[in-house]
Parts: C-alpha cells; sequence; structure tokens
C-alpha cells in the first residue's frame, strides 16, 4: 500500500504550489520592481509592501483551480524565473 | 454554483475549517485589541479617571523624573488621554530600554500599578500568536488563507444579493448555520477584505524581505531610516538648565497644533546640548504617522521638524491607520470592533456548518471527534480563555512576583482545558462553553464591583460591554446550541 494515496499526493503538491510558488513569485515580483522602478529606494520599498498579499492569493486560488498538480507547481515557479531574469537583466 | 466555485469548494470548506482553528482567536483578538488601552485601564485598577490638564501633568512628570532620574541620559514622558488617564515616565540610557512609572494624573504621585500586560497581550496574541517573528509568519499565512477564502466564498455564493436577504432561523438546522454564514459574509465582507489585506501587508515585511535585501542588503528597518528624519546631537559635557517641560509642551502645541502632543523624548536632560522631542498622536488622520518636532532643550528654539512624509510611505503607513483604526474616534472603534465579531462569528458558523454536515456523512468517528473538538475549542473555549484572562487579573495576588506571567498562563490554561472539555463532551460542548462563557462575562460586572476599588466610569463602561456581550453569548449557547447535543 502506497504511502500516500494520489489524492492526498496532489493536494500536497497544491498546498507546495500555494506556499512556494506564491512565496518564490513574491520574492521575484519584488525583486524586478526593486531593479526596474526609477525612484527613491524607500518609495519602492513602501510600494512593494502594499502589493505583497497579491502574489500569495492569485498564486493560492490557481493552486486549487488548475486541475493538473504538477502546473499549479510548474507555472508560478517558472513565472517566477522569468521575471528574476528581467530583474537581473534591468 | 459555476465551475471556479466549484473547483474552489474543497479549499473553502476544508481550508476553512482548519485555518480557523486560528482566524477565529486572531479576529476575537484584534477585536479585543481595538480597546487596547480601555482594557489596560480596566486590568490596573489602581489608576482612577480623573480630569487632568496635560501643562500639568508635564509639569508633575518632570518633578518626579527630576528626583529619579537626575543622571540620565534619556527621559520620556507619555501625556495623560482620556482614554489613558495617566502619566507615564521613563529614564535611563537607552531610550528602548528605560526604568518605566506610573503616576497619577492629578497629583504626580507614584501609583503602585499590579503587573499586567494589560490590553496590550490581545495585540501580541493578535499579530503575533505571542511568538514574535514565528508568530508574525504564521499570522501571515493564515491572512493570506483568509484573503483566498473570501474570494472563492465569493465564487461560491455567487448570489450575493439574494444571500444577503435570506435568513431562514426556523429552517432545518443546516440551512439556518448557512445562511448566518452567508448573510454575516456578506454583509462584513468589505471590512473583511480590507482588515484582512492591511494586516498581511503589515506582516508583509516580516515573511517578505525580498525589497529589504535588493534595496538595503538585508538591514530591517532601514527604509524608516530613509523616511523618518531624525534630529541628535551629542552631549557636550558641559551643565545646561532645561526649560519647563510645560513651556516646551506649549511651544509644541503652536506648531504641531492644541492638544495633539502624545509624547516627550527629552535627551540629555543637564546638558547644554539636550533635546526635547514631541511627537503628534495620530488621531485625527487616516494615515499613522507621527509629525514631531525637536527643540533646544536649553535655549527652546525649534532644532528641527518633520511634518512632511514620503508620499508612499503616507501611502503604506494608511494602510497600517485603516487597519489600527486609532483615528475616527470611539463610533468607528466601535464598528471595527463589533465588525471584527462578526468576521469571527460568519467563520465559526461555517465551522459548525461543516462539522455537521461532516458528522451526518461520515458519524462520529475519532477524527470527527477531534476536528469538532479544535473548532469548539477556537471559538467558544477561545472566549473563555479570554475571560480566564480578565478574571485571573482580578483573582490573582496583586503583589505576586511575574503576576503577568500567570495571567498568561491562566489564558492557556483555560483554552486547553476548553479543549480537553471539548474533546470529552463532544458536541454538547458547544453549548455548555457558550453558556459558562456567557455567565463569566455577565459576573464581570459584580467582579470589578468587589476587587476594583470604586467607581470608575471607564472601567464601568467595560463592565456594561461585558454584560451584554455575556447575555449575547448565553442566548447563543440557549437558542443555537440548545437541544442539539450530537446531532
Amino acid at each position: 500500500m502506497p504511502f500516500l494515496s494520489a489524492d492526498k499526493a496532489h493536494l500536497c503538491l497544491r498546498i507546495l504550489a500555494a506556499a512556494l510558488g506564491g512565496y518564490a513569485l513574491c520574492w521575484a515580483i519584488f525583486y524586478l520592481l526593486c531593479s526596474w522602478l526609477p525612484y527613491e529606494k524607500a518609495t519602492v520599498w513602501y510600494l512593494t509592501g502594499q502589493l505583497a498579499p497579491l502574489p500569495f492569493v492569485g498564486v493560492l486560488l490557481w493552486a486549487f483551480i488548475i486541475p493538473s498538480p504538477g502546473r499549479a507547481l510548474g507555472w508560478p515557479l517558472l513565472w517566477a524565473a522569468a521575471i528574476a531574469l528581467f530583474g537581473w537583466l534591468a | 454554483m459555476n465551475a471556479l466555485g466549484k473547483a474552489l469548494l474543497g479549499l473553502h470548506a476544508w481550508g476553512g475549517m482548519v485555518f480557523s482553528w486560528l482566524l477565529v482567536p486572531i479576529f476575537i483578538a484584534g477585536s479585543l485589541a481595538v480597546f487596547e488601552p480601555e482594557i489596560s485601564h480596566w486590568m490596573r485598577p489602581e489608576v482612577k479617571f480623573a480630569d487632568f490638564s496635560q501643562s500639568t501633568a508635564a509639569m508633575l512628570g518632570e518633578a518626579r523624573l527630576r528626583q529619579v532620574g537626575a543622571e540620565s541620559a534619556v527621559w520620556r514622558l507619555r501625556l495623560p488621554t482620556e482614554r489613558a488617564p495617566s502619566i507615564g515616565i521613563g529614564w535611563g540610557e537607552n531610550p528602548r530600554a528605560l526604568q518605566e512609572e506610573t503616576l497619577e494624573a492629578v497629583s504626580g504621585q507614584p501609583l503602585q500599578v499590579r503587573a499586567t500586560r494589560g490590553g496590550h497581550f490581545f495585540t501580541d496574541l493578535h499579530a503575533e500568536l505571542l511568538l514574535e517573528a514565528p508568530g508574525k509568519w504564521i499570522v501571515g499565512a493564515v491572512g493570506i488563507f483568509m484573503l483566498a477564502a473570501l474570494v472563492s466564498g465569493v465564487l461560491i455564493h455567487h448570489r450575493i444579493l439574494r444571500d444577503f436577504f435570506t435568513l431562514r432561523p426556523r429552517a432545518n438546522r443546516r440551512r439556518a448555520w448557512l445562511d448566518v454564514h452567508n448573510l454575516v459574509g456578506v454583509a462584513t465582507l468589505p471590512f473583511l477584505l480590507m482588515i484582512t489585506y492591511t494586516g498581511v501587508v503589515i506582516l508583509a515585511e516580516a515573511f517578505m524581505p525580498a525589497a529589504t535585501y535588493a534595496l538595503y542588503d538585508g538591514k530591517p528597518r532601514a527604509n524608516r531610516a530613509e523616511v523618518l528624519k531624525t534630529f541628535e546631537r551629542k552631549a557636550s559635557g558641559e551643565a545646561g538648565q532645561l526649560l519647563p517641560l510645560a513651556e516646551h509642551l506649549a511651544a509644541a502645541e503652536r506648531e504641531l497644533g492644541a492638544g495633539t502632543i502624545s509624547n516627550l523624548l527629552i535627551r540629555h536632560p543637564a546638558d547644554r546640548n539636550g533635546l526635547v522631542q514631541a511627537y503628534r498622536h495620530v488621531n485625527d488622520r487616516l494615515s499613522a504617522v507621527a509629525d514631531h518636532v525637536t527643540f533646544d532643550a536649553v535655549s527652546g528654539e525649534v532644532f528641527g521638524k518633520q511634518v512632511d512624509w514620503n508620499p508612499m510611505a503616507y501611502a503604506y503607513r494608511a494602510q497600517v491607520g485603516l487597519h489600527v483604526v486609532h483615528f475616527g474616534g470611539s463610533a468607528l472603534r466601535w464598528l471595527y470592533f463589533i465588525s471584527g465579531l462578526l468576521g469571527a462569528a460568519m467563520m465559526a458558523a461555517g465551522t459548525v456548518l461543516f462539522l455537521r454536515k461532516r458528522r451526518q456523512r461520515h458519524g462520529a468517528g475519532r477524527s470527527q471527534r477531534w476536528l469538532e473538538a479544535f473548532g469548539i475549542a477556537s471559538v467558544s473555549g477561545g472566549l473563555l480563555a479570554c475571560l480566564g484572562y480578565f478574571w485571573s487579573n482580578r483573582l490573582l495576588p496583586v503583589a505576586l512576583d511575574g503576576r503577568a506571567g500567570y495571567e498568561v498562563v491562566a489564558f492557556f490554561t483555560v483554552w486547553a482545558a476548553a479543549l480537553a472539555h471539548a474533546g470529552w463532551r463532544g458536541w454538547a460542548a458547544w453549548r455548555e462553553q457558550f453558556m459558562l462563557a456567557g455567565l463569566l462575562a455577565v459576573l464581570i460586572l459584580p467582579l470589578d464591583q468587589f476587587t476594583g476599588g470604586g467607581p470608575d466610569v471607564m472601567r464601568q463602561g467595560f463592565d456594561l460591554t461585558a454584560v451584554l456581550l455575556g447575555g449575547l453569548l448565553l442566548l447563543i449557547g440557549w437558542r443555537f446550541f440548545g437541544g442539539e447535543a450530537e446531532r
């Protein structure tokens, strides 16, 4: 008997996607904004602080809407990597 | 229900039930924290409410500081207000670690105030579960879930207008609980979205330091240093005669507005280079930023002043102000208090609904008993724990060593006992715990009469609120949970 049933494994993957994907995406967006926005450092800091809940909530809902749990985790991480790369190039 | 609603039903139902174990106590504590100064006053019956003059208070505070902290590098003076009618003084070498004392606002006499965390306990419980940084991570995570639950709730209950006008108290119990959950959720939805979003914004600094690393090499509070002007200078080593603090207070009111000064911070009070910094309160503005002015302590000339702020920092602090509701006066505080409790009631109704449904489908197995125990402990157990905290404040000996800690122990002991009781009694614990909480709340009035040391208008307001809420809890226990044990 497997340690986890398929349903439970999928649920774990979705929870991981919500937590890890949300965190990675939020970090990447903040990094891009900090690299890219041509304002004083404090202005950018206080702007990002006000946006923080959005990526987390977006990814959390996404993780439970998308039919495939693999995509639930894969897409946010892929987006986070792409946005971070943009930030690094900016 | 649309496809999105169906996809999110599991997250809303299961996630809502599990996260409500923390969210309900967080909402109850947050609602109480709205009245933090009033609760602190009730828990320190040695402090009496009295008419006071801030100018006289500054004089009295200075006289006491000259007695106890003449050699200290820093003095702090908290002026009395209608919500905290006592003088607070502090003295020492480090402004963050001062020795403190409370003075009577009219006579300036030191008060032997019992050790208690007062209303601030609820603020700490609400914001960080008393766990500091790890607690902020946990509360931030449940806040993010709460936002997702609100969005998913709107998608699931998409007939919002119809739900808002639907309450069928005489329908079957499950339908009635669903109506309560929907009606309260819809009515408080704007408040819940605002309070949860701003709460997560406040905590984001702790759990999402990406901008701090990208902009300030990970140095915390560097952002504050950039927007908050500080006016300081080193001591000269030569003696200087400090102008009376009442004169500095009058000068500060001319700069920042009459009756607006909340605190004075004095650096090097006996030195020629001494400075007196006056902070404005934030009670009349949405953004929680405190304008401040600094004077030369000896000459009284303005040394520096900040009334302009970085606009984005001002907007950020407006979100903080929206959450902590120092603005708007008592009417808005009551609105927040009631809305917060309704938010907790909405989640509690959702928990009851979920548990009833699950019990009907899966029976009363061990897992069901555990889920019910945690659900009951989070709602009625949380209320009992708060009341245990208030009762311990009056029943523990005043001179007990570490009594502030024992009050917190009382809170968690009652909470643990409520969990054990819920595990033992099952569904019947809902009614028993609500009835007991109602009784303890109503009995706050005689408790205060016997242990409060005389009439006090602020404490009487607390007592009256407790009696009314106690009556409501008795009604809930009797009407909503009466006769439905094990159903």
